[in-house]
């Protein structure tokens, strides 16, 4: 198991957002985190990487927990945010070379990564300008490009599908599918169920910050009682369920 | 869209108080009274040594290019903001009212800045122009009506494209040619002349079809530059948040920063951030050349010596929040690096800096006193005031 989440109870502050949340991803599998706006999956990322503290329950990554050593929990993580996140006054090769010190990982080989990662992108000709003036679309890859290089065992991704070009979109999707070759897991929160439906392995789908259902595709069919259903009509159905209970 | 204005303009208003009243702190109000004093006998010197001496050749031309000057402050107070092209296109129809409503409340202040100007400069006109009460009076007035001819020609821009040229021509070299017939001792006809103007862009106003198309990009973009000019202006005394400055390369730093180390990305990052921001690093190299020159000019060994530790706390207390810059970008957090990596690396390109610091200090100390003995206890004194300084910082959370 790359991600073990036990029993999470957590949000801000005084109010818990999340109610005894438990999952996992395990090596070499793509898990989509499923919700409505405000289920809760910005809440449990930020819990996962280390944002919040969990007012109970347990994370691990890899065996690690956050609480007893931080520095290498986070070592084995990469996370892309939903919105590209950059600094200011780094040129691209920059942050690159941010990332690798930080994560203390080989300079030539990292490099050289990035780089290909680059070339994909059509941004290797770019190293020397500043990712803060890019357009939104190249930010993202900018993200994605310095998750990628790195060599973590988790990869956390917010939203990847929203900015990105159909030609991007294939581009990470390969990406992902690398890194699950080599044993890594990836955590992805999306809203774009058709895509997910495609190529996640396993679905977590929360709302009102509890579980609602988990499985692969064919498990939830089982689930909802219909054989040829798609992600979009489960979560619907589940959710106007979820929906009529509360009413 | 009236009321939208008048909602507007006590927002804006009571915004506007909020930052003066840091910007009229009493260290500012102070000195500016002994500057507003010190000019006041300075100019009253001027009319009382030329008072009776004929008029010089150069006057009328001073008079014409000070009361230009004084027209172009005051700007239309338009008050949109950018979600208007969104939200207040249907009611495009009504952009004119919601327009005179900004003109007449700009031109408030206008006017009044205006008349202000030019009461101050009545005695120039009265004893070194030598001109009587009743030219004095048609000076002011042409001033007050092209000062509206402004505020109108402002209005008539964000209906109409107009050339950089020709908006030159209209704003600056039009008055400024009023002004200079005027300052010739023909007052009457300037200020006809300046009421042609003014007709002139009425005519305009009322042939424009309600049909006619705002600009609102530009009006919306011209409005956001004048905010952010005066937010500028504040940010000088406060933190103004929406005063965001962007960082420069500055290719020909690169050499001094630090190359990727495995040991430290935060020096790495902060010597960056520090050499390519604006509100750093300009400020940092600002505040060098100002202690510098200052320096390099005071013979004075104590002044000099208080003037040098002054300037040492400031840029030492300048750069401290250089540190915090980062903590809102989630990657600070989410890297496998301790807090105290952080603080360890900070300390270190601090302490490189108030090395250079002091090092420049010192010899500017010695290029305006001259004394050796005095220029090392100043260094000395310098360096202990920095470590001291330091110690105190790395101890902040």
């Amino acid at each position: 198991m790359i991600l073990d989440v036990e029993n999470l109870t957590g949000g801000y502050f005084m109010r818990p957002v999340l109610k005894d949340l438990s999952f996992t991803v395990n090596e070499g599998e793509l898990v989509g985190l499923i919700g409505l706006n405000g289920a809760g999956k910005s809440t449990t990322i930020k819990h996962i990487i280390g944002l919040l503290q969990a007012q109970s329950g347990q994370i691990l990554v890899g065996e690690t927990s956050i609480k007893k050593d931080p520095i290498n929990y986070k070592k084995k993580l990469a996370y892309i945010p939903e919105t590209p996140v950059l600094y200011e006054e780094l040129t691209l090769k920059e942050h690159l070379e941010m990332t690798i010190m930080a994560y203390d990982l080989d300079y030539e080989t990292a490099f050289q990564k990035a780089l290909s990662l680059l070339k994909i992108f059509r941004l290797d000709n770019k190293l020397d300008w500043f990712p803060a003036n890019f357009s939104k679309g190249m930010k993202q890859k900018v993200m994605i490009t310095c998750a990628f290089m790195t060599e973590a065992e988790l990869f956390i991704i917010d939203e990847p599908f929203l900015g990105l070009d159909p030609l991007a979109t294939r581009d990470l999707l390969n990406l992902i599918d690398q890194v699950k070759q080599r044993g890594a897991g990836v955590l992805m929160s999306t809203h774009v169920l058709s895509t997910a439906e495609k190529y996640c392995d396993r679905f977590v789908m929360i709302d009102q910050g509890s579980l609602k259902a988990k499985g692969t595709l064919a498990e939830l069919r089982d689930l909802y009682g219909a054989k040829d259903a798609s992600l979009a009509d489960i979560y619907l159905g589940m959710t106007e369920l979820a929906g009529e209970e509360h009413a | 869209m009236l009321k939208l204005y008048q909602v507007r303009q006590r927002a804006y208003l009571k915004q506007i108080f909020k930052y003066l009243r840091y910007v009229l702190n009493d260290f500012f109000v102070l000195s500016l009274l002994f500057a507003f004093g010190g000019l006041g006998l300075a100019y009253s010197n001027y009319l009382k040594a030329l008072k009776n001496q004929p008029t010089p050749s150069y006057a009328p031309y001073i008079m014409a290019v000070i009361l230009t000057l004084v027209i172009q402050f005051g700007q239309l107070k338009t008050l949109l903001k950018p979600a208007d092209a969104v939200f207040l296109l249907p009611k495009e129809g009504e952009i004119r009212r919601y327009l005179t409503r900004a003109k007449r409340a700009s031109l408030v202040t206008g006017v009044l800045f205006t008349i202000g100007c030019s009461l101050v400069l009545v005695p120039f006109l009265l004893f070194i122009l030598k001109f009587d009460r009743l030219q004095v009076t048609f000076i002011c007035l042409t001033a007050i009506v092209l000062k509206y001819f402004w505020l109108s020609l402002e209005e008539f821009t964000l209906y109409f494209e107009m050339s950089k040229g020709i908006k030159f021509l209209f704003c600056v070299v039009y008055p400024f040619i009023n002004f200079l017939i005027a300052a010739l001792g023909l007052g009457v006809y300037a200020l006809t002349f300046s009421l042609v103007g003014c007709l002139l862009i009425f005519i305009w106003r009322q042939s424009m079809g309600e049909k006619q198309i705002f600009l609102w990009q530009q009006a919306i973009g011209k409005e956001s530059s004048r905010m952010m000019n005066l937010y500028r202006f504040f940010n000088l005394f406060c933190d103004v948040p929406y005063v965001v400055t962007s960082a420069k390369r500055r290719k020909y730093l690169d050499f001094m920063l630090p190359k990727a180390h495995k040991k430290r990305p935060y020096y790495y990052l902060f010597a960056r951030g520090l050499v390519r921001s604006g509100s750093f690093g300009s400020l940092f190299f600002r505040l060098l050349v100002l202690g510098g020159l200052l320096l390099c000019f005071l013979e004075n060994r104590y002044l000099a010596l208080l003037i040098a530790l002054i300037f040492t706390y400031l840029i030492c207390f300048q750069m401290g929040p250089l540190k915090d810059k980062y903590n809102e970008i989630v990657f600070t957090h989410l890297y496998p690096l301790t807090q105290t990596d952080k603080t360890r690396d900070f300390a270190k390109l601090m302490r490189i800096l108030m090395l250079a610091v002091v090092l420049l200090f010192t010899i500017c100390y010695f290029a305006g006193t001259r004394d050796v003995k005095y220029s090392l206890v100043t260094g000395i004194l310098l360096l202990l005031e920095s470590y001291a300084l330091l110690k105190r910082q790395s101890k902040e959370k």
